[in-house]
């Protein structure tokens, strides 16, 4: 086939050009592929680091609690109950975080409430993800009936107390932490919904869905392969939201009995125990509570991160 | 400079620079311009070259960072540049500028009733009773041609069509008696037919307000009918200006004559060249910049402009170029910028008579159910009534009409993605709805209007492009990309866009793209829904060019949906011409052109602005806008607009009559006297 002539607007002055002056140079003038691309942004967004290494920490302490905890988060001494942390009066080296009101040891608390927090945080954001962004690819594109039958689930849903539905869920299979997650997950897809269902339905208006169509795609691949990738963006920034919502929800849970069983330490179910004695004793919600913060913003800044870093355009 | 004669507007060494994350973006470098009264300076230009920044200059309306210096902005003989952001907003913006936007859709609000939005221009400063304002609104509906203007003043904004919000925007801007109107792009978003009789209607009361007027458009066609002088504006600096007779007939700016090559011939007869093209867009001046800003397109180019800013010749008092080599008329063959395929005239295999037919569409209706309001009952919205089309194969097929006629639902059934109610379509004499989603789509495919919502902004150019061959499972990933690159290199995308996602590209060049994944599958068939009317002038012509190269190639058959006749000229081999959901004249295209029997596509291409200096605006002669298309007139539909209508016209439904090789559906059919 003979060369075109057409080759309009091949010189100069192109964006493209002028963003990545090495690209024609590596990759066989192909340009930097989309993966190296994401590494070269990710080398360079401070916040995308910060949030991973905090959550790497986290995930960290959590796995090796059993080596860095100086005590058996179970073991009871009420001899020593209410023990401040150390650097307030009265506390010792020996439980660095103080104790709580049954004498167990806060420190070690803290580090395997770390693996419940995680598990419950991520967990219950993954099941409520699904649950809501496939209602909502459905919603969306289908529209008419389809539409209409999960609008009147999530008005239902919306209608119904939460508390009531936890309480009878909890009631019937009885209280652990995977009923825990599966429980928090089921009610915390609203938002993937509205926003995977608003987004969708600009979307399947646009003229690459109908491309897609015309390619002969089937209405699956159309909704995960073209939809999807354009609603990313929204749930990752809702995902984060929800990871620290859910484990506020546990702390909630808890807190009515409903949540984390007694004995396994949760930094949810720490504050609710803390509660009680906050004006005396801040410190038994105020270390939880600085742990669960941390670990909330570092996830916003992971999931801001990983936006920013897989954008199409180039928005630093 | 001109001290004797009265001055409307004078702009001297104006610049807009605006700080970005990546530099200094020059929008504006150093512009002067002068406007008497009564006079319309036509300012054209690629998107990007800093028209609209300039109107905005003025006004100082820019955004907030951006940093305005002149040595002098004087209206009349207000200096705006020591006036204050309170003077600017009491006395000049919408009192002594008045300023029309391109989108008639967006620029009214749709809360708030037409009359209310007048009235507030002219009350709003306090000045003027509510009783007086609103006896001015009627007065300026009536003048810009809106019938029963009182009861207009209580209607919104959504119960108006395109081209009567535009009219009201009009008046609106004429509210405060402006001595200076702005309008930019007024007509783009408007059909060509409403986009002549706005152009008059702007004309027209600028003669008798004794208003200067600055229009802004991409469109040489229009500033050569309105214009008295035209500013060729490229990379935010005036490169060429003049009267608009001088400058259309006599350029001197290498960019200038690109622009005049790129646009389609609309005189009669053959068409004897491909198009001209610019090739590249227009650079973003950021940071520093040497040399002309055109070197890098021109085909003019020597050492010394990449190095100096060429120098403003002067040719006489007011015409003017920036440029070093400015070549007169009599070098125009060497000077017009064209691939270097120009020599060659096309030679346009197109079909034959006899050609074989490779999509028919045969006795075709759909019907839309459209209901008011939530308990309305639903009435039915015939886009498609009983349409009968041939598509040849090897052939271009122009479908030509206005906006609502019917002929993007047509060819979404062509697609086979529409339902139809009743007839039937076949590809190559089968059913197109028998056939299987993936058949279909190995024979034909579309290509859209809107290149920055055709392609997936989340995929790769090679992921798009590639796409189709995933889907049906054809060859392995190495054969892909082997046959991914072929098609960037046919389409003549850069091989370093490879990896890029769409929103890196131009305009142009996702056009591109879209057409590459359209024809990686080698389909028979391409229907094209206004593929180049979102594209600048000079894109237009590379786009149009690279689809005929295609065709020759790959042997394609196009449907070609346009609204724009002169591009249906340099394109098309036959002409459907739809009104109302119905195919109202078809015929091979110099029938059709030369001599049209349907009164109404004579009125399309009455409408045709082609580049005729002083050569007025035309009067289409159709009578009001396209009507609602829930109330189908009785007889022929066209009857309303149609200047021969009598009264067999309002009773009879014409039928389709052959006259000559041509169809027409018209009971007053012109016969063989020529348009």
């Amino acid at each position: 086939m003979k060369p075109m002539t057409a080759t309009g607007e091949l010189a100069q002055s192109d964006r493209t050009a002028a963003v990545d002056p090495a690209a024609v140079t590596e990759d066989g003038g192909h340009g930097l592929s989309p993966a190296s691309i994401a590494r070269r942004r990710a080398r360079s967004h401070t916040g995308l680091q910060i949030g991973c290494f905090i959550i790497l920490a986290i995930a960290i302490i959590a796995l090796l609690a059993p080596w860095l905890s100086p005590f058996d988060p179970y073991a009871q001494n009420l001899a020593e109950r209410l023990l401040p942390p150390v650097w307030v009066n009265g506390g010792n080296w020996t439980h660095l975080l103080g104790t709580d009101h049954l004498g167990r040891d806060y420190l070690s608390r803290l580090l395997y409430g770390a693996r419940v927090s995680l598990g419950i945080g991520f967990g219950a954001a993954s099941i409520g993800c699904v649950i809501g962004v496939a209602l909502g690819l459905l919603a969306g594109y289908f529209g008419g009936r389809i539409d209409q039958v999960i609008n009147f689930v999530l008005n239902c849903k919306l209608a119904m107390p939460h508390l009531l539905l936890i309480m009878a869920l909890v009631f019937v299979l009885g209280p652990s932490v995977t009923v825990v997650v599966v429980v928090i997950g089921m009610t915390h897809w609203t938002f993937y919904l509205l926003v995977t269902r608003a987004t969708t339905l600009q979307l399947r208006e646009l003229d690459f869905v109908a491309a897609a169509r015309a390619i002969g795609c089937s209405r699956l691949q159309i909704m995960l392969r073209e939809i999807l990738p354009n609603v990313a963006n929204q749930i990752i920034v809702i995902f984060t939201l929800e990871v620290g919502n859910a484990m506020l929800s546990e702390a909630a849970l808890s807190f009515l009995g409903l949540g984390v069983p007694a004995p396994i330490p949760s930094w949810g179910l720490m504050i609710a125990e803390g509660k009680a004695a906050m004006f005396f004793r801040p410190w038994l919600v105020v270390i939880p509570g600085i742990a669960l913060f941390v670990l909330v913003i570092a996830i916003n800044l992971l999931g801001d991160g990983i936006r920013d870093v897989t954008a199409p355009d180039r928005r630093t | 400079m001109n001290g004797g004669t009265a001055q409307a507007l004078r702009v001297s060494g104006l610049s807009v620079s605006i700080p970005l994350a990546s530099g200094t973006l020059q929008a504006v470098r150093n512009i002067n311009l002068v406007l008497r009264p009564g006079q319309t300076l036509g300012v054209v230009g690629e998107s990007g070259s800093g028209k609209s920044i300039t109107a905005l200059a003025i006004m100082k309306l820019l955004p907030p960072a951006a940093r305005r210096s002149a040595g002098a902005i004087r209206l009349g003989s207000t200096d705006l540049m020591a006036a204050d952001e309170r003077e600017l907003a009491m006395a000049v913006r919408g009192k002594r500028i008045g300023m029309i936007f391109q989108e008639p859709m967006t620029s009214l609000n749709p809360v708030y009733t037409i009359g209310r939005q007048l009235i507030e221009t002219m009350t709003l400063r306090g000045e003027v009773s509510a009783t007086a304002a609103e006896a001015r609104a009627v007065f300026l509906l009536e003048k810009v041609g809106l019938p029963d203007p009182r009861s207009r003043l209580g209607q919104y904004p959504h119960q108006l069509s395109g081209g009567q919000r535009q009219r009201v925007m009009i008046a609106m801007a004429l509210m405060n008696e402006p001595e200076l109107l702005i309008a930019d792009e007024p007509t783009t978003a408007l059909d060509v037919t409403i986009q002549a009789q706005i152009l008059r209607l702007l004309a027209d009361l600028q003669r008798e307000f004794g208003m200067s007027m600055i229009l802004i458009t991409h469109d040489l066609g229009v500033v050569a009918r309105v214009a008295d002088r035209v500013a060729v504006m490229y990379a935010g600096e005036i490169v060429e200006t003049g009267t608009v007779a001088e400058v259309l007939s006599d350029p001197r700016h290498p960019y200038t004559r690109g622009l005049l090559a790129c646009v389609p011939d609309t005189g009669n007869g053959e068409n004897p060249r491909r198009l001209g093209s610019i090739p590249g867009i227009v650079p973003s001046m950021i940071g520093d910049t040497t040399g002309c800003a055109f070197a890098s397109r021109c085909p003019r180019v020597v050492a010394r402009c990449r190095v100096a800013h060429p120098p403003r010749r002067d040719l006489g008092p007011e015409r003017s170029f920036l440029c070093f080599d400015p070549r007169t008329t009599d070098a125009n063959a060497s000077a017009v910028i064209t691939d270097n395929e120009t020599a060659v005239p096309r030679i346009a295999p197109g079909a034959t008579a006899a050609a074989d037919t490779i999509l028919a569409v045969r006795d075709v209706s759909c019907t839309f159910r459209v209901r008011r309001g939530f308990f309305g009952r639903p009435r039915p919205l015939r886009a498609v009534d009983h349409v009968d089309l041939d598509v040849r194969r090897g052939e271009v097929l122009a479908l030509v009409g206005e906006s609502g006629c019917g002929k993007t639902t047509l060819s979404r059934i062509m697609l086979g993605s529409q339902r139809i109610d009743s007839g039937d379509v076949m590809l190559d004499g089968t059913l197109l709805s028998a056939l299987p989603d993936k058949q279909r789509a190995r024979r034909i495919q579309p290509i859209f209007q809107d290149p920055y919502s055709s392609l997936n902004p989340r995929r790769t150019i090679s992921e798009i492009i590639a796409q189709p061959l995933r889907v049906h499972g054809i060859g392995d990933a190495a054969s892909r990309l082997a046959q991914t690159e072929r098609m960037m290199d046919l389409v003549g995308l850069p091989r370093r866009l490879f990896h890029s996602y769409p929103s890196q590209l131009s305009g142009g060049q996702r056009q591109r793209a879209a057409i590459a994944r359209a024809i990686i599958m080698a389909p028979d068939l391409l229907i094209c829904d206004e593929p180049t009317s979102a594209l600048d002038v000079s894109v237009q012509s590379q786009i149009l060019n690279l689809l005929l190269d295609l065709r020759d190639e790959l042997h394609l058959t196009y449907l070609f949906i346009t609204h724009n006749l002169s591009i249906v000229r340099y394109l098309a081999d036959r002409i459907a011409v739809m009104y109302f959901g119905q195919i109202v004249e078809l015929g091979d295209k110099h029938a059709v052109l030369e001599n049209p029997r349907h009164p109404y596509t004579r009125a399309l291409l009455k409408s045709i602005l082609s580049i005729t200096p002083g050569a007025g605006i035309p009067d289409a002669g159709l009578g009001a806008d396209f009507p609602n298309p829930l109330d189908v007139p009785r007889g022929c539909r066209f009857h309303p607009r149609c200047p021969l209508a009598d009264d067999r016209c309002r009773n009879e439904v014409p039928q389709p009559v052959w006259l000559g090789g041509a169809m027409a559906r018209c009971l007053q059919a012109y016969g063989d006297e020529k348009c």
